[in-house]
């Protein structure tokens, strides 16, 4: 634990000494991170599992660049606009999540999968979006790493301030008992739908406004990066690396999945998903409930 | 004219969706028997299209040809599957065996991406096309089609005529009932894994008789056998060669009528709505 | 002892497909009345309870809970008016500890406390009631079948209802379990004033304990009045197959 506190003491500094390849790095350790709190708000807490999730960061991504081209004129810090995408993620959580948090299990795994699908195809076949060339932002943005550094930074403490928050209250109870037993839930008086469609919101805001930064950052996007299933799949094995709604658990999987994918992809291009897939495996056989839940065992033992 | 292009749209829905009829049979059984949604499948329909694929170019072997051996890998790498990863999950909460077939299917494709790359590989034309009046046959397509459907008919008879197919209809419908009915139901369990693997390499050679594939196209497949088998249901193939239909003519109709690149989003937007609809699931009348 | 009607039935029909579960029952409890209901195994007890907790939408007759009309309303509103209810087959939250399980009562129920901090002294209580206290921290899979039982009523009772509705808590109880279990049934009306309606097979208990009976069977009322009536009734011995009733039945 101190490790990683040392870590992101460094972390928080590097940007102010000037070396951009670790601050790119650090980006991505930042993305993983903000990503699996996101993922973790709706799975982690209520156990429906989004394997659509992506969609939200391309939604998130396009509503900023979409913003961006539109008043860039106004000479604002452009990464003001991602918190645009968020809420444009969340606007799309809230339309879709009354129908498609009905659908229980497996199947809502699949039909959030075939949404984000969907979603992909029909932005690639929008000419208005950029169509399958994708967007190019590089004429209304200048490359500035220390603002989209200072953004994720605060993406990430805002994700852990909810997620706090959320695990203490009524609410996360609530959310909680869902993932238990649904219906014992509904009949001890918890509004289900209500709160299962305000988590799927809330999860979405986060992963929408770290899409509209990383497509400032990288000034392009299309569909192919942007909603991607792999991304999905890093949201979800960085969750449950770290430990499954817990308040640590995204923060420690995120890390060691960031840094895994870092030095595994030196070597060969998708090497980073196929030891996922592996560890994927043998958390579920093996190790259910993550890091976290290691630790906790351990310090009980101990104390 | 307009009566000949669309015969020649139907006739291409329909053989399309035999195709995805057949390679959705394979996660029907499975879904049925084990209740167990293998989210794998798409993968292990392209490793199919692979051996189907390797076995052509590096032997010359036509895929009607290599056929048995390439259902022989099938059977075994289902058997293997199933005691390695499903046995030890059968009791686990639904979410296991999701998140244990998505690893899978991540290692299997990042396989296929690391050893094979992803260039775009398919099968030249092996078969000869007829025009009848302006609508034209294509060949491979037509011979795909034509075993896509003896298959779905063979495996009706198989689980209607043969004790070990009766034994798996009743797994589907009630295990503990044939359990206790004298069926062995963790044989079943295997047996049943194994067949739907090989019906998913099946699936994959004629694939990659009909079309181009890379590693990436395991999830679009996946997708489809999904939105094949929610529309078909659980338990009789000859539903889920009608929802394989169902899926290719809309997509064929979608092509000519509105957008090529639209096609993916029908059969995506077909699934979500049908699974709205019943948010319970293909089951849900049982009990 | 019935100072008014708290919860009111009338006609209520439940259909699955082409079964009729319920063919217009009339049920009506009075505040702090301890009311049993009993019938063999089929009759539309449970999918009675349902109904009243807003499970089931019945497709005819009304439910009026303290005046107000709750037919059709969703489960959680109609928690949140007073109604509390265990389930036939325990549904703990299993991986949540015996405290959060009854935490979620606290908080959600009538009256719901606005955060966990507020909710804890309820949950004490509650604890203390059921005779959890020691096991407050476990998880609450780990119970055994009995304290799983009590831990169903504890959650329900820290909702603070008025109305609860308990539903075969004395299965699969030893005899000395059921004597405190019922012993905990009558306390919980004493202190708490609240009226129960218990669907039970142990006929010993439920004679025992209740100031009244209905009986219920292929989803009709065949009889309702004090255990003793009930007990001499000529259609209610004919339902359970003209085994006298008091002492024996199912246990």
């Amino acid at each position: 634990m101190l490790t990683l506190i040392g870590f992101e003491a460094l972390a928080i500094a590097i940007p102010f000494m000037g070396s951009s390849s670790a601050t790119s790095l650090f980006m991505s350790v930042l993305e993983y991170m903000v990503l699996a709190y996101s993922i973790n708000l709706l799975t982690g807490f209520t156990g429906y599992v989004d394997f659509g999730h992506v969609v939200f960061f391309g939604i998130g991504a396009y509503a900023t660049a979409v913003m961006v081209q539109s008043f860039h004129a106004l000479g604002v810090n452009p990464y003001v606009f991602s918190i645009a995408g968020g809420l444009m993620a969340s606007l799309f959580a809230l339309i879709l999540g009354a129908p498609i948090l009905k659908i229980r299990g497996a199947y809502f795994a699949i039909a959030t999968l075939g949404v984000s699908e969907a979603v992909s195809v029909i932005i690639s076949n929008t000419p208005a979006l950029g169509g399958s060339y994708g967007m190019p932002l590089a004429a209304y943005v200048k490359y500035d790493l220390t603002s989209a550094y200072l953004s994720m930074w605060i993406l990430l403490l805002a994700a852990m301030a909810v997620t706090l928050y959320v695990a203490n209250s009524k609410f996360g109870y609530g959310l909680r008992a869902i993932r238990e037993d649904e219906d014992a839930a509904e009949v001890m008086g918890v509004n289900t739908r209500l709160y299962k469609v305000a988590a799927y919101v809330l999860s979405a805001f986060f992963a929408g406004v770290a899409g509209g930064i990383f497509g400032i950052v990288t000034a392009y996007i299309d569909t192919g990066g942007y909603f991607s299933v792999s991304k999905t799949v890093e949201m979800l094995v960085a969750m449950m690396l770290g430990g499954y709604g817990t308040l640590l658990g995204p923060l420690i999987g995120g890390f060691v999945l960031s840094l895994l994918e870092y030095t595994t992809v030196v070597y060969i291009a998708n090497l980073h998903l196929l030891v996922f897939g592996v560890i994927l495996i043998l958390l579920v056989l093996f190790l259910p409930e993550g890091i976290v839940g290691v630790l906790r065992r351990r310090t009980r033992l101990v104390g | 004219m307009v009566w000949e292009i669309l015969a020649q749209i139907l006739l291409n829905g329909f053989f399309t969706g035999s195709i995805y009829g057949l390679m959705a049979l394979g996660l029907m059984l499975i879904w049925g028997v084990l209740r167990i949604i293998n989210i794998a499948h798409g993968a292990l329909v392209i490793l199919g299209a692979y051996a189907a694929f390797w076995l052509f170019r590096l032997y010359g072997l036509n895929p009607f040809y290599s056929l048995p051996l390439v259902l022989l890998i099938g059977f075994l790498l289902g058997l293997s599957i199933h005691y390695s990863l499903v046995k030890p999950i059968l009791k686990a909460p639904e979410l296991s065996s999701l998140l244990v077939f998505f690893g899978l299917s991540l290692v299997i494709v990042n396989l296929m991406l690391i050893y094979w790359t992803a260039n775009v590989r398919g099968l030249p034309i092996l078969y000869p096309s007829y025009n009848v009046g302006s609508v034209t046959v294509i060949g491979d397509r037509l011979l795909a089609s034509v075993t896509a459907i003896v298959t779905t008919a063979l495996l009706m008879v198989f689980l209607q005529f043969t004790h070990l197919g009766r034994s798996i209809r009743a797994t589907v419908q009630d295990d503990e009932a044939a359990s206790l009915m004298g069926v062995n139901v963790n044989r079943i369990y295997a047996i049943t894994m194994g067949i739907g693997v090989l019906l998913a390499s099946l699936g994959g050679a004629l694939i990659a008789l009909t079309t181009p594939f890379t590693p990436y196209t395991s999830d679009i497949y996946a997708l489809y056998a999904f939105a094949v088998v929610v529309i078909g249901g659980l338990g009789n193939p000859l539903g889920t060669l009608l929802g394989g239909i169902i899926i290719g003519e809309a997509e064929n109709f979608t092509v000519a009528y509105y957008s090529p690149g639209m096609a993916p989003a029908v059969a995506f937007i077909l699934l979500v709505l049908v699974l709205a609809l019943r948010p319970r699931g293909l089951l849900s009348r049982r009990r | 002892m019935a100072t008014g009607i708290i919860l009111e039935a009338k006609d209520v029909v439940k259909r699955f497909g082409g079964l009729e579960a319920l063919r217009g029952v009339s049920v009506e409890v009075g505040r702090e009345e301890i009311l049993g209901l009993v019938g063999p195994n089929g009759s539309g007890k449970t999918v009675f309870f349902n109904v009243v907790t807003g499970v089931y939408k019945p497709e005819g007759g009304r439910i009026i809970f303290k005046g107000r009309d709750i037919t059709g309303l969703p489960p959680h509103a109609i928690a949140r008016m007073g109604i509390g209810r265990t389930f036939q087959v325990p549904k703990p939250f299993s991986a949540m500890s015996v405290r959060d399980n009854v935490m979620i009562g606290a908080l959600f129920g009538k009256h719901g406390a606005k955060n966990p901090y507020e909710a804890a002294k309820v949950v004490d209580e509650v604890l203390e009631l059921t005779g959890l206290a020691g096991k407050a921290d476990l998880q609450a899979g780990l119970l055994n079948v009995p304290e799983k039982r009590r831990l169903e009523m504890a959650r329900a009772l820290a909702s603070r209802p008025e109305l609860l509705l308990l539903d075969e808590v004395l299965a699969g109880l030893t005899p000395t379990e059921i004597d405190e279990a019922l012993g905990m049934i009558r306390s919980f009306r004493k202190e708490l004033g609240l009226a129960v309606i218990m669907v039970e097979h142990v006929m010993r208990a439920v004679m025992n304990i209740s100031d009244r009976i209905v009986v219920f069977n292929a989803g009709r009322k065949i009889a309702e009045g004090s255990p003793s009536e009930v007990a001499n009734d000529q259609a209610v011995i004919e339902a359970y197959l003209g085994a006298p009733i008091t002492g024996g039945g199912r246990e």
